[in-house]
């Protein structure tokens, strides 16, 4: 009876999830870029209004960028705080051996702190509006163009299309297992590093065996329907431009535009 | 001393928009050395009752006394170890939780774990391997050279060696043949009556008429009904409106229209000579 | 091979690569067009074995003398892409045939596979999940599913390509018993409609009576016996000895003979017993 959620998806009815899952994930990578635009404390103001809007626009709970944000804190302030007492120029208030603490060192902190935060904020959005298989269908997509170099490009997408498919089986599988194993007294939680690694044999081995069979499973139910490689092979999913990715991409030119105005300041 | 639910009830990820009630206020009491069974459709909360038994899921809401032992929500897992020893689970395809290089290491890792030394250990699970009804030369290969009902019968074998005093099983015959599937069921009939409680999850209602001593009957994640086979299928419009089935040889005599049954007939014996009755008067 | 054979197996024997023994010895097997075959045996006796060799999953060994013929086309190498287009398979494990992401999408991979066109590949999709009553699940993922809806979904899947034969490998033995008998209705309701011919392999011998114009018994490899139902399991002995159950009806014939109520020969379905035994009673 466990569910699980795969990757961060999270259902909903907003504009955003209407949105094509290539343009979301080429209007991410965009912003990633364009954020260095910013170069002063209007532009920084103006990405900060726009990334506001966008995840505001998503109709979730703060809790779930909270989530996002959570887990890479730690990385930005440490990041933020290299900035802070390793830049020299402008006043400089305070200086001891190696650190020293300037009116550039503060600002870039500063700046630092909010493009990453930015930067994370905008990729979760991406992530919980788009699904996982639609993440994959858009990844697709964008590295079309190495199939003139030969890449399997069609393989990759449908070997990433069943993993996705298969880690809530996997994941099943895996809590079954455990609970066997605990039953016949198997410990997972307790004991010295090498106790624990002892007691992951009765879980990786089972495990291992089980994925081989569904390994087996599959290749065969997939030859019995007729896969033979990705030749002359047809897609039911297809991804369609709508208005909406219009709207994704208008509001970027405005942004780009707006951007280039302030930084001329 | 009974196994004892009182007011259980558990939550799956609660606080989650996942949250589910998995047990409603479940109560029962069973005496030892019985054979129970658990009926009830899938999703009706027979696997998360089972998986109470010994403490893999604790209940959020309420006390179950197993074993003597009282599990509630704040029981640490700490204590779990000694529980498990006495009330031993054995999930749907079993063969699934093999490991070992040898049969006979596989069946000694949980003896070995519950606190028998390395010999005794392997001393119990060589007299298992015979047991379960498996050749004695067995014990030196790798479980995974045999085949599947083969793998069955050593999964078995490796709860059964170190002898818990409450068995429970999901669906242990799924997928057998109906040899395999009648020496299965009655190798738990005669470790029950070794003196041991065996608490089966089954849909085989031939099982249940055939073995029961109690059926516990789950729905929507209660307890519906606690009573014997035959009271449980005494009721057939009962059974109907709970969309359960019977036991073959009920239903057969349910056709019987001019038949008189002084009792339902549950399995095939109690068929023939109800019908043989008939015929002599 | 007479006209009406849909699949003929003609000496087809086979080991494993990996093995010593042969796993079948000697197979000969004719199955008509729209019947119902039921093959059964214990496990390991080689019943799985003989349907992939039908859709060309598994050659049998190098042998003169060996054919196999299934629509009027001898399996070879060349022929085995042909054959699969004619052959729908459902395996047992529910979860590890389910290739698609999504409902929708594990019904097109057939088609996928096919090439065929978007627009057409659409229309086939919708109307397999109808005939299976899945339309309200397409968008959802199987782990959203039970085992019995997912059977469905493969059942969908083999539907849409439009095949003439469709194998059930223990299709149900992993199902609950309203899983098997709605899997079981469907199949049955589905053979009607499209014609097609049904091989089944099971223990469940009540599902062999009911359903099957003929029986196949196999035993370590071999064929014991192949015929209707009825004259398959009036062996009762022959059952027994190789590990499998009898039909209830014929289990129960045999207890009341047992205990000298003897029933004719010819009352062999449920509803013959009931009424002779009904009968029976009410002249006494």
């Amino acid at each position: 009876m466990s569910k699980i959620i795969i990757g961060r998806y999270i259902p909903g009815n907003a504009l955003i999830y209407k949105m094509d899952p290539r343009g979301k994930l080429l209007a991410t990578i965009f912003f990633v870029c364009i954020i260095f635009l910013a170069n002063n404390w209007l532009s920084y103001g103006l990405i900060c209004l726009f990334t506001l809007a966008t995840v505001l626009a998503t109709k979730l709970k703060p809790k779930v960028f909270w989530d996002g944000v959570k887990p890479l804190i730690g990385l930005v302030f440490f990041t933020s705080l290299l900035q802070l007492f390793f830049t020299i120029g402008g006043k400089i208030y305070w200086q001891w051996w190696i650190f020293t603490l300037s009116s550039y060192g503060i600002t870039n902190a500063i700046y630092i702190f909010i493009r990453f935060t930015l930067i994370i904020l905008i990729s979760t959005v991406m992530t919980v509006t788009t699904m996982p298989l639609e993440i994959a269908d858009a990844m697709e997509w964008l590295l079309t163009p190495l199939k003139f170099v030969k890449v399997p490009v069609d393989k990759i997408a449908l070997v990433m299309s069943i993993a996705l498919r298969f880690v809530p089986t996997l994941f099943d599988e895996t809590l079954k297992i455990m609970n066997a194993q605990r039953s016949r007294g198997a410990d997972f939680n307790n004991g010295g590093l090498i106790t624990r690694a002892k007691a992951i044999a009765p879980l990786l081995v089972p495990l291992f065996i089980s994925s081989l069979q569904t390994a087996i499973d599959l290749s065969n139910a997939m030859e019995a329907r007729g896969y033979r490689g990705s030749e002359g092979r047809t897609k039911y999913r297809v991804l369609n431009w709508s208005k909406y990715d219009f709207y994704n991409l208008f509001s970027f030119v405005i942004l780009i535009i707006l951007l280039l105005i302030v930084r001329a300041h | 001393m009974p196994i004892k639910f009182k007011d259980v009830s558990y939550v799956y990820s609660p606080g989650s928009p996942l949250e589910k009630l998995g047990l409603d206020n479940i109560n029962f009491e069973i005496q030892d050395h019985k054979f129970i069974t658990i009926i009830g459709h899938t999703g009706s909360g027979k696997s998360t009752l089972m998986q109470h038994f010994n403490a893999l899921l604790k209940p959020t809401k309420g006390t179950i006394k197993i074993a003597n032992m009282e599990i509630t929500p704040e029981t640490k897992n700490k204590n779990l170890k000694e529980l498990r020893r006495h009330v031993s689970l054995v999930f749907q395809f079993p063969e699934s939780q093999l490991f070992e290089d040898t049969v006979i290491d596989d069946i000694a890792f949980g003896p070995k774990n519950f606190g028998y030394s390395e010999e005794e250990a392997k001393k119990l699970a060589a007299k298992w391997i015979e047991k379960v009804g498996l050749p004695a030369e067995i014990a030196s290969k790798s479980p995974f050279e045999l085949s599947g009902g083969q793998m069955r019968r050593v999964a078995i074998a490796g709860v059964l060696a170190y002898q818990p005093d409450i068995l429970c099983l999901d669906e242990p015959a799924a997928g057998l043949d109906p040899r395999a599937h009648e020496q299965m069921m009655n190798l738990f009939a005669e470790y029950q009556k070794e003196g041991h409680t065996v608490i089966l999850v089954t849909h085989n209602m031939d099982d249940v008429a055939k073995y029961a001593d109690d059926v516990l009957v789950m729905e929507h994640g209660k307890l519906i009904k606690h009573a014997t086979p035959k009271e449980v299928f005494a009721d057939r419009n009962w059974v109907k409106q709970h969309y359960l089935d019977e036991p073959r040889a009920s239903l057969f005599a349910s056709e019987l229209e001019n038949f008189e049954f002084d009792e339902n007939p549950l399995t095939m014996d109690e068929l023939v000579s109800e019908i043989k009755n008939n015929l002599r008067k | 091979m007479s006209k009406e054979n849909i699949i003929s197996l003609q000496h087809v024997y086979f080991t494993y690569p990996s093995g010593k023994n042969q796993v079948l010895k000697d197979i000969n097997l004719d199955i008509k067009k729209g019947s119902w075959t039921s093959i059964v045996g214990h496990n390991g006796s080689g019943k799985s074995t003989v349907t992939r060799l039908i859709n060309g999953l598994l050659t049998p060994d190098d042998n003169p003398d060996t054919k196999i013929i299934v629509d009027n086309e001898v399996l070879t190498e060349k022929t085995v892409w042909d054959i699969r287009d004619k052959v729908g398979m459902v395996f047992q494990n529910p979860d590890n045939q389910f290739v698609g992401a999504t409902v929708a999408d594990d019904v097109a991979f057939g088609l996928e596979n096919r090439g065929v066109a978007h627009d057409e590949m659409v229309e086939r999709v919708n109307q397999a999940l109808q005939w299976v009553g899945m339309e309200k699940y397409a968008n959802s993922e199987p782990s959203n599913l039970s085992g019995g809806q997912k059977q469905r979904v493969a059942i969908a899947g083999i539907l849409a390509i439009k095949p003439k034969i469709i194998i059930l490998d223990e299709a149900t033995a992993m199902l609950d018993p309203n899983g098997r008998n709605s899997i079981l209705r469907l199949v049955k309701r589905m053979k009607e409609k499209n014609n097609l011919t049904v091989i089944s392999i099971t223990h469940d011998v009540d599902e062999a009576i009911i359903e099957a114009d003929q029986v196949v018994v196999l035993n370590d490899g071999k064929i014991l016996m192949q015929d209707n139902p009825i004259n398959v399991f009036k062996n009762s002995n022959l059952i027994h000895k190789i590990g499998l159950e009898l039909p209830f009806v014929f289990e129960l014939k045999q207890k009341l003979a047992e205990n000298s109520i003897d029933i004719p020969s010819e009352i062999n379905t449920k509803e013959k017993l009931v009424k002779y035994l009904c009968q029976l009673n009410s002249k006494m």
